[in-house]
């Protein structure tokens, strides 16, 4: 593409921003967004073109080219070295396959390491050090640390979801360069513009956690669904149809928020998971995300179906007894395998 | 919409979930019914959705719960 012909397109990308962010200011993008029930197509004709002439912003787009774009005004401060922070670190909370006991026992949660108990996940655990191919992990309920295989542990704590491509989690279709799923990322951005621009990551870090648990639960906010068999709205496979208004099961309201989360993951320093998980009172599956913020490595559970779109993830896991009832199976979707020889700072313990 | 499966589907706290996921809207109904005895527990709700070809969600949902996990 010639250089005449990009500087057009990124011209005509600004001016439809331009027209959304008004759109955005008075209120009228929810209408503007509303879709057939039957066909998930966009109603308002004029709405269609607008969103078909903004950029696609996919996990990939960086920082720089929302700037471009013009949908944020500046990158936060620090970012590169808040990405730059070993992931897996001492002290680093984990997920880990061991054998768990989920029963309730007073007030002090359930989920805790159990000789006796089920092979399953616990988020009780902590890394400690790491020894030849293996990592040394604290589990509470253990009476000595636990090793595992660093292959495990990776493949249960890399981010885990869509490709920046787009494709299909649990039946839903997701499709970056789709218009209206266009529309949903770029209202994001321009909702959270302002406080984004104040994000400093060389700032003091609970500041800092805080600012980006604030500006996550607004984005993961904006997913409105309702569950299925409940509402009016859309129920097909396309996800940017599903986003405001749809309905879904457990499992595709979260693959909607998490890959819409997915989109602002870069410029905000975190990670999703897809999570399958299963309720502990009635035993059933049921299906969230996990959301990890960089550079804290603090964990939160996202679940719009039980209208949860951040909750700090120790207190999701709780216990069902305290209105906390799921625990985690697995993941689904595309799983970031690769981890650099920088991204693991452990102290060496001898065999 | 063409409907392919029926979830049944309860709530309790503003917490849904799929219980079940039947081929037919008689054993969804059944099943319902079931779950509400054994439940015996007035805080819940119950209904049945329909679900359409392209919800593949019903793979995860279907597991280990009833008929639909069978095979």
């Amino acid at each position: 593409m010639s250089a005449t012909l990009v500087a057009k397109q990124v011209e005509l990308s600004r001016q439809a921003i331009d027209r959304l962010r008004e759109m955005v200011l008075s209120g009228g993008f929810a209408h503007a967004a509303r879709v057939d029930r039957q066909s998930g197509e966009i109603i308002d004709p004029e709405a269609r073109a607008l969103f078909a002439a903004l950029p696609a912003v996919t996990p990939a787009t960086t920082p720089e080219e929302l700037v471009e774009h013009g949908l944020i005004t500046r990158s936060p401060k620090e970012l590169q070295r808040a990405i730059d922070q070993p992931r897996y670190r001492e002290g680093r909370e984990l997920f880990v396959r061991t054998t768990v006991s989920f029963k309730e026992v007073g007030r002090r949660g359930v989920g805790f390491f159990s000789p006796d108990g089920e092979l399953a996940f616990t988020h009780r655990a902590s890394l400690r050090a790491q020894r030849g191919e293996q990592l040394v992990v604290d589990v509470e309920g253990a009476s000595e640390p636990l090793l595992f295989a660093r292959g495990d542990v990776f493949a249960w704590n890399q981010p885990c979801g869509l490709s920046p491509a787009g494709g299909t989690v649990s039946g839903v279709q997701i499709d970056y360069n789709a218009p209206l799923f266009k529309a949903h990322v770029c209202a994001g951005y321009l909702d959270v513009a302002d406080d984004l621009a104040t994000l400093d990551f060389g700032g003091e870090p609970t500041a800092v956690r805080r600012q980006q648990e604030k500006l996550i639960h607004r984005l993961a906010s904006r997913v409105q669904m309702t569950y299925v068999g409940r509402g009016e709205g859309y129920a097909g496979h396309r996800g940017q149809s599903l986003l405001a208004g749809g309905q879904g099961v457990c499992f595709v309201q979260r693959a909607v928020a998490g890959a819409y989360l997915q989109a602002f993951a870069r410029v905000l320093a975190f990670e999703v998971q897809l999570a399958v998980g299963r309720t502990l009172r009635l035993n059933v599956p049921h299906g969230f995300a996990v959301v990890t913020l960089r550079p804290s490595l603090r964990r939160y559970v996202c679940d719009p179906a039980w209208a949860e779109p951040l909750t700090d993830l120790r207190v999701a896991f709780f216990d069902a007894a305290w209105g906390h009832d799921r625990r985690l199976e697995g993941f689904e979707g595309v799983a970031e395998s690769t981890v650099r020889p920088g991204e693991i700072d452990l102290p060496l313990e001898e065999r | 919409m063409i409907v392919v499966r029926y979830a049944v589907c309860s709530a309790r706290e503003r917490k849904p979930v799929t219980r079940l996921v039947c081929e037919s809207r008689g054993e969804a109904e059944r099943e319902l019914e079931r779950l509400r005895r054994q439940d015996n527990d007035p805080e819940s709700e119950y209904w049945l959705a329909e679900l359409g070809p392209e919800c593949e969600a019903w793979r995860h949902l279907g597991r280990d719960t009833g008929p639909s996990a069978k095979g």
